[in-house]
């Protein structure tokens, strides 16, 4: 424990872990779908953040270090973990339409069919609202890579929510999906 | 009927998920010293092991090559050289590591392995599951360079039991546009081998380019081989040495040919 009496000195860290903590939860549970999951993403997460910030590396801007290391810390699980990760298997097709927490549910339930990658896509661009730009870096891949992942993550969605609410959200999606169109290219 | 922004609609998924109510700040500090800790105790371990593990291939290694004959199914001069060794099992992981590895590529070195994620207060510990004596990460060094082989593998008959996985589905290869190099080939006796390489910065952001060969058995036996360029962030806080190079130390021939082995399940 001497270490850790010893970074109670560091304000900001102490400061960033108690306070950065539900918001990163937020994008995490988004991203898994599941709140044990989630917590222990962003708990992994925090302990990189703690172990970065104690090691040579000048960590400048935490946050953004910490997002970085959220996302990537859950691509690279699904990735190692292939073999837990069955989207297109135990999902229902059509999510019950009813009120708004079945919403949620079948929100929950269609990010649950993107790849790790779109879904991670998708929560910096759209929740965290990240630029194109933003999202390419934290996630070190080209801009291309986020504008089409988006795209394809973004019709997915509306594919698999029209069945709940209807062509509003096709609608809306549409939208973004011209705009992002027009902006990015 | 309302209309929906993406961002409303993941407000909406998030309806329900309560924040959290306990402060893990000194959790995750003390989670944190322990782990710097434990990689210390390990690199002085892992020093230790390697200098031995030095000593003893100079004997090993001449062995190993003169047993390199027969025939392989896949191309490649290493592939012959891996299929056809299938060397009796030895008591160090690493050493039959680095015995199944093309001559004369550098130091192999198995990594402690890391502790199970902590819990948060409240939740029961993180099951650990019996694995395989291979399972883990190894480290090849040569000449100041490092990069990694991790290993993962499953045998339904194996007494504990391990923890179940495969076959491959590989639902990232079928991302659009292809970022990734797959392809998968049935291989004799009903087994299906998936080979992958992705780019770099997608397994880790110092990984560099990564191989991966998984194979998947009829009788459900799986083994899955990642081949790393680079070993920054696989302990942190520990430096095994620069980049190896712009790939892997196996290309997908030579790391197929490494899991198709018969020796992970000898």
């Amino acid at each position: 424990m001497g270490d850790a009496r010893v970074h109670r000195d560091d304000p900001e860290l102490r400061e960033f872990l108690s306070h950065r903590r539900h918001a990163l939860l937020r994008s995490a549970y988004l991203m898994c779908g599941d709140a044990h999951a989630a917590e222990d993403l962003v708990q992994t997460t925090l302990i990189k953040v703690v172990l970065a910030r104690r090691g040579r590396r000048r960590i400048e801007h935490l946050d953004a270090y910490a997002r970085r290391t959220l996302v990537n810390t859950f691509i690279a699980s699904k990735r190692r973990l292939w073999h837990r990760e069955r989207p297109h298997e135990e999902l229902p097709d059509t999510p019950a339409l009813g009120a708004d927490t079945d919403l949620g549910l079948a929100v929950r339930a269609a990010l649950q069919r993107l790849a790790p990658r779109q879904r991670a896509v998708l929560v910096l661009r759209f929740f965290e609202d990240q630029s194109v730009q933003a999202t390419a870096e934290l996630l070190g891949v080209s801009e291309g890579t986020v504008k089409s992942q988006t795209a394809r993550g973004l019709e997915v969605l509306r594919a698999t929510l029209r069945h709940v609410v209807g062509d509003a959200v096709g609608e809306v999606v549409n939208e973004e999906l011209t705009h992002m169109h027009g902006v990015n290219r | 009927m309302t209309d929906y922004t993406v961002r409303e609609l993941m407000d909406k998924a998030l309806e329900g998920l309560r924040p959290p109510t306990e402060d893990i700040t000194d959790a995750v500090l003390a989670q944190a010293s322990r782990r710097q800790h434990r990689r210390r105790a390990g690199a002085l371990v892992a020093t230790s092991a390697g200098l031995a593990l030095v000593a003893g291939l100079v004997v090993m290694l001449p062995h190993t090559a003169n047993g390199a004959v027969g025939a392989a199914n896949k191309p490649g001069p290493v592939s012959a050289t891996t299929k056809a060794a299938a060397p009796k099992p030895l008591e160090d992981p690493a050493a039959v590591v680095q015995s199944l590895l093309p001559p004369g590529i550098g130091t192999v070195t198995k990594l402690k392995d890391l502790p199970p994620t902590p819990m948060p207060p409240g939740r029961p510990k993180a099951k650990v599951w019996p694995q395989s004596r291979y399972d883990g990460t190894y480290v090849i060094t040569k000449g100041g360079r490092s990069a990694a082989l991790i290993i993962e593998s499953y045998d339904p008959k194996a007494v504990p039991a391990q923890r179940p996985f495969g076959p491959d589905t590989a639902s990232v290869c079928n991302e659009t546009p292809a970022s990734w190099n797959c392809a998968f080939t049935r291989l004799a006796g009903g087994a299906g081998l998936l080979e992958q390489t992705e780019p770099p910065g997608t397994y880790g952001e110092h990984a560099g380019i990564v191989n991966t060969a998984s194979v998947s058995y009829p009788d459900k036996r799986a083994f899955y081989v990642i081949a790393t360029s680079g070993t920054t962030g696989l302990r942190p806080g520990v430096t095994f040495g620069g980049v190896w190079g712009e790939n892997p130390p196996l290309d997908r021939a030579q790391l197929a040919a490494f899991a198709e082995n018969p020796v992970w399940f000898g």
